[in-house]
């Protein structure tokens, strides 16, 4: 019975907190229907779907979607790769040097990266990794590492170590034990690694900004600028080609939700 | 049969790849960056007009053009175009640069002296060019580092039906900042919903100090810059003075809710009042009528050609010609790692040659030109614009920034110290702040005060 | 298991390297940018000039920088705290819920995390704005609106700021909370126990360290936070709102002296540190905790 009540607190709750989030975005989707739209939020005068057209139409867009695809997939793909292997040796053999490891890195993170960016210039010119989207995926990679390693070294953490070793016992490697035992396990933490090594990647505008110069080889998040130029910003496309450019990242964590209770029946199965 | 097919395919291969391999080593390519934010090629006006040069120059067919449009906000456009013009493998030939960046750009050695160039061009020399536009790219050094193309004035947006139903009739026009301010108050004492005056006082933002502070403070017998003695005025009564104005226009209501003021989408505020007659007069330059209030625009207004006047803003007490306007713009330079500066000067040329060209540009962007254009084809669709020949008039009274490569600097803090007064400070204790912020930023050494 | 230091080496092998060059080496070129005049434009970038400590002699005098300080902690700390408690609750209401539930609550608090910066910003400025959404919602319930951004605009931007990054945490907490034993809660609320404090006692115990591990990360990604702060009051009101990336970014790019925008930068890396330590203080006494039971 009080189950059930406190159930319902749930919805309510969850109710609630959906209605403050979807506020902001109402001027977002307002303004995407409307042909005027401006920084107030208001009913358009005439729904249309203009601005969506307008933008989808625009070979530059379709060009960028592609191009920001390939990046932020190339940098998830690295992300998750190096820092499950890395995540689980510094979670399997904590010493105080792996620590250290850990935090060093962690914290280069707080320096941002408009100030990061400029000797980076130079060394993509020297290294002839300029206008490269190879390059901007291994330095992009670089500098969501940190953060990813260590999420995925917590996460291991929380696999029990005796199921390794079970396996051990059976005759697996360490690659085999990764691979065929944690791996699997950890996929809910695998997930959340490569979605925000997904989403860092799609929504940074200075990386790509930057150490780019080939229009044909332009990211989402760079051209998105041209709807904001400073005397007149297109709140109307800009609001539509916002809603397009979150889709990717909203539709990755919806297709994650799959892996992730998967890994909730999993891991309750085994520990219990 | 099979390998005879294929060794004449690949022999064809090879033939046609000759031409190719000649031609690419014949041509050079000539790579243009410049600031473009159209979201279609079609009406990259800028674009059209290279192409335009392109397809009539006589050395066409050796040339190739890159085109290199870039977005963002200024400072992010700015950091990317200093560190592509540090290399030589990626400094582009030609780069359209902000007029006041340009100076500082010449400073760091970016740029290339146009001087020896320029001194054999007949349209440099007969008078083509507007002198004030020209002194607009001079370096420190003395050096003329780009072309200028384009050109803006600012001044007041007022809406003359507010101007009418005050009582002060439509064609009034303030001739010291003592008479703007009894026009102020009389607005707001005949009709006390509407807002007389709005101005942009955010920190650390250049659009604050050139599009709004620079008008009143260049309008005071001190200037900004002190050429003679090559040091900034961070203390002056005329600083002061500026500072009072606004914070009167504050303390007496005349301006809009603080809260609006200060906020970042405070221009928005004050095009959607203006356009909903609750608004007087807005501080602000030549291309808003033209950016946001045409068909299609955010703050779309019928009729705006006849309900908006831009009059120019008086000088503190009406001396010096009686009006003050202040200038900026764009000029075209030639990046010193290029690698085709004789070339790059060549098509520079021609493009400003090219009337027809550069008029389409300036008229779909909203600004002035710099040069005389009236040979142009579509020279009457440039003046019949609203507005166009009036900001041209402004002219004769514009002030550009000062050269000097420390403004970007002192601008910033100029912005800061507004702000300050607009939500509280004292005028002199802003000013004393100021006077800190700019010597610990550039050193005290090139700052100066003009008063005790 | 316990001895192949080879192996072990080899796991570790693409991240570091990786971030050995594309990190390390650019993070130290920085740190040796903070002892010069470095600029991107004007004189001074005419050629690099070690000028020793006074930038940070500089920094020490700048009265806008201690200010700044204080405003980035006050900023980060309450980040943190909303979006940890925001992220947690979120994740734990979402359990065990039906999937479209899950999707659509887990989905609506996605789009303000994967929103480019500039567009989040621009929806929270529409939203806080005199005549925004906020206040006209105030209004319809009767409350008077207030201006948000200039009568409280930390608070503001704080909001804001948990607004956009909740996601991670309620992400963190999902993942984490897919790992928790529900049976144990189930008969710790058998035995009478309510749910919040089963909460308390039962369920945060164990994810001491995933609430550590998930602030530790919000802080750093906080502390480097420029966009939405710049869109939205750009530091102000009157320096209200000015945090040390703020500070950096105006010294840095705006008024070209890119060698004093390192050195602000670096303080704040003092700051991240400073933070780190707490964290590895509680959880190097949560791991002393589990090896004494």
């Amino acid at each position: 019975m009080k189950r059930r009540i406190n159930r319902k607190i749930a919805y309510l709750l969850l109710t609630v907190i959906a209605i403050l989030w979807v506020l902001p975005i109402l001027w977002m989707v307002l303004a995407s229907l409307d042909g005027n739209a401006n920084i107030f939020i208001k009913i358009p005068d005439q729904i249309t779907l203009d601005n969506f057209f307008r933008v989808v139409g625009d070979t530059s867009n379709q060009l960028a979607m592609l191009n920001s695809l390939v990046l932020s997939f190339g940098v998830a793909f690295c992300v998750m790769f190096a820092s499950t292997l890395a995540g689980y040796v510094l979670s399997r053999y904590q010493s105080r040097t792996t620590r250290g490891y850990l935090y060093t890195i962690l914290f280069m993170t707080t320096l941002p990266g408009t100030v990061l960016i400029v000797p980076v210039y130079k060394m993509f010119v020297m290294l002839k990794f300029y206008d490269r989207i190879g390059g901007i995926i291994i330095f992009l990679s670089a500098t969501t590492l940190p953060y990813s390693i260590w999420m995925m070294k917590n996460f291991i953490d929380n696999i029990p170590i005796e199921i390794e070793e079970a396996a051990a016992v059976d005759g697996a490697g360490y690659w085999q034990a990764l691979y065929h035992v944690v791996a699997p396990l950890v996929l809910p933490g695998i997930c959340c690694v490569a979605i925000r090594a997904f989403s860092a990647a799609w929504g940074d505008f200075m990386t790509p900004y930057i150490l780019l110069s080939s229009p044909s080889k332009a990211m989402a998040s760079v051209t998105m600028y041209k709807y904001f130029d400073a005397f007149s910003v297109s709140y109307g496309n800009l609001a539509a080609f916002s809603i397009l450019y979150s889709i990717p990242s909203v539709f990755l964590y919806i297709l994650a939700q799959k892996f992730m209770s998967k890994g909730f029946a999993m891991s309750g199965a085994n520990k219990g | 049969m099979k390998k005879v097919l294929s060794v004449f395919l690949c022999l064809t291969l090879l033939v046609s790849m000759v031409p190719l391999a000649f031609a690419q080593e014949e041509k050079t390519t000539l790579s243009i960056m410049y600031w473009d934010a159209t979201d279609e090629k079609e009406n990259d006006d800028f674009y059209w007009w290279v192409m335009h040069t392109y397809e009539n120059w006589e050395k066409k067919d050796q040339v190739a053009l890159e085109m290199l449009p870039q977005t963002g906000s200024s400072n992010d456009m700015f950091t990317k175009a200093n560190l592509m013009m540090q290399s030589e493998e990626t400094s582009p030939d030609i780069y359209m640069d902000d007029s006041f960046q340009a100076v500082a750009d010449s400073a760091a050695g970016y740029l290339m002296d146009l001087s020896d160039v320029l001194a054999g061009w007949n349209s440099w020399n007969n008078g083509s060019f507007y002198e004030a536009a020209k002194s607009m790219v001079i370096g420190e050094d003395g050096g003329v580092y780009g072309i200028p193309f384009e050109t803006d004035a600012r001044g007041l947006w007022v809406n003359t039906q507010v101007l009418a139903d005050a009582g002060l009739g439509a064609e009034w026009a303030p001739k010291s900042w003592e008479e703007l301010l009894t026009g102020l108050r009389q607005i707001k004492a005949q009709l006390p919903d509407v807002i007389p005056i709005w101005y942009k006082p955010i920190a650390n933002s250049e659009g604050t100090t050139v599009n709004n502070l620079l008008l009143f403070l260049m309008g005071t017998p001190d200037g900004l810059y002190d050429w003679e003695a090559g040091k900034w005025n961070v203390k002056s009564q005329g600083l002061l003075d500026t500072f009072t104005f606004y914070e009167t226009t504050v303390k007496e209501g005349l301006t809009g809710t603080l809260s609006e003021l200060v906020s970042s989408s405070t221009e928005s505020y004050a095009y959607q009042y203006l356009r909903d007659g609750k608004l007087g007069m807005f501080v602000g330059g030549s291309w808003v009528a033209g950016s946001q209030f045409v068909k299609g625009a955010s703050f779309e207004w019928e009729g705006y050609e006849n309900a908006l006047k831009f009059i120019p803003v008086p000088t503190q007490f009406g001396q010096d010609g009686g009006y003050v306007t202040v200038s900026g713009g764009y000029a075209l330079t030639i990046p010193e790692k290029s690698d085709a500066k004789e070339l790059a000067a060549e098509f520079l040329m021609a493009m400003m040659d090219d009337v027809e060209g550069l008029c389409h540009r300036t008229i779909r962007n909203g600004s002035l030109a710099c040069r005389a254009i009236n040979e142009a084809p579509n020279y009457n669709e440039y003046t019949s614009r609203p507005y166009v020949e009036l900001a041209t008039s402004f002219l004769e009274w514009t002030k550009y920034r000062p050269q000097i490569g420390a403004y970007s600097t002192v601008s910033s803090c100029l912005s800061t110290a507004l702000e300050m007064v607009v939500t509280g400070t004292s005028p002199k204790d802003a000013m004393n702040d100021l006077a800190r912020d700019v010597a610990n930023a550039i050193g005290e050494e090139n700052t100066q005060s003009l008063i005790e | 298991m316990k001895k192949q230091p080879v192996r072990k080496f080899v796991f570790l092998l693409p991240a570091t390297l990786i971030i050995a060059v594309f990190f390390l080496i650019p993070a130290l070129l920085c740190v040796a940018y903070s002892f010069t005049d470095l600029a991107l434009t004007g004189s001074n970038a005419k050629q690099l000039t070690f000028v020793g400590l006074s930038n940070y002699a500089k920094m020490f005098a700048d009265t806008k920088v201690l200010r700044a300080a204080r405003n980035t902690v006050v900023f980060t700390l309450g980040s943190i705290a909303g979006q940890s408690i925001l992220g947690f609750s979120i994740a734990y209401l979402l359990r065990e819920k039906r999937v479209w539930v899950r999707r659509v609550v887990g989905s609506i608090v996605m789009i303000g995390w994967v929103m480019p910066e500039v567009v989040a910003a621009t929806c929270m400025n529409s939203f806080f704005a005199d005549r925004g959404t906020l206040n006209a919602g105030l209004n319809l319930i009767g409350i008077k609106g207030i201006s948000w951004l200039f009568t409280y605009p930390m608070l503001t931007v704080i909001l804001a700021n948990i607004w956009r990054g909740t996601a991670f945490s309620m992400m963190n907490y999902q993942a984490a909370l897919d790992d928790v034993d529900t049976s144990i809660l189930e008969s710790a609320m058998l035995d009478g126990c309510g749910e919040i404090s089963s909460i308390f006692r039962i369920i945060l115990p164990v994810l001491k360290k995933t609430v550590a591990t998930n602030s530790m990360l919000i802080t750093l990604s906080t502390l480097g936070c420029f966009g939405m702060i710049w869109i939205l009051t750009g530091g102000g009101p009157g320096g209200k709102t000015n945090t040390m990336t703020v500070l950096m970014y105006v010294n840095a790019f705006q008024n070209s002296q890119l060698g004093y925008g390192v050195a602000i930068s670096m303080a704040l890396l003092v700051i991240g540190v400073v933070f780190g330590l707490l964290y590895t203080r509680m959880l190097g006494e949560g791991e002393k905790n589990e090896a004494q039971d």
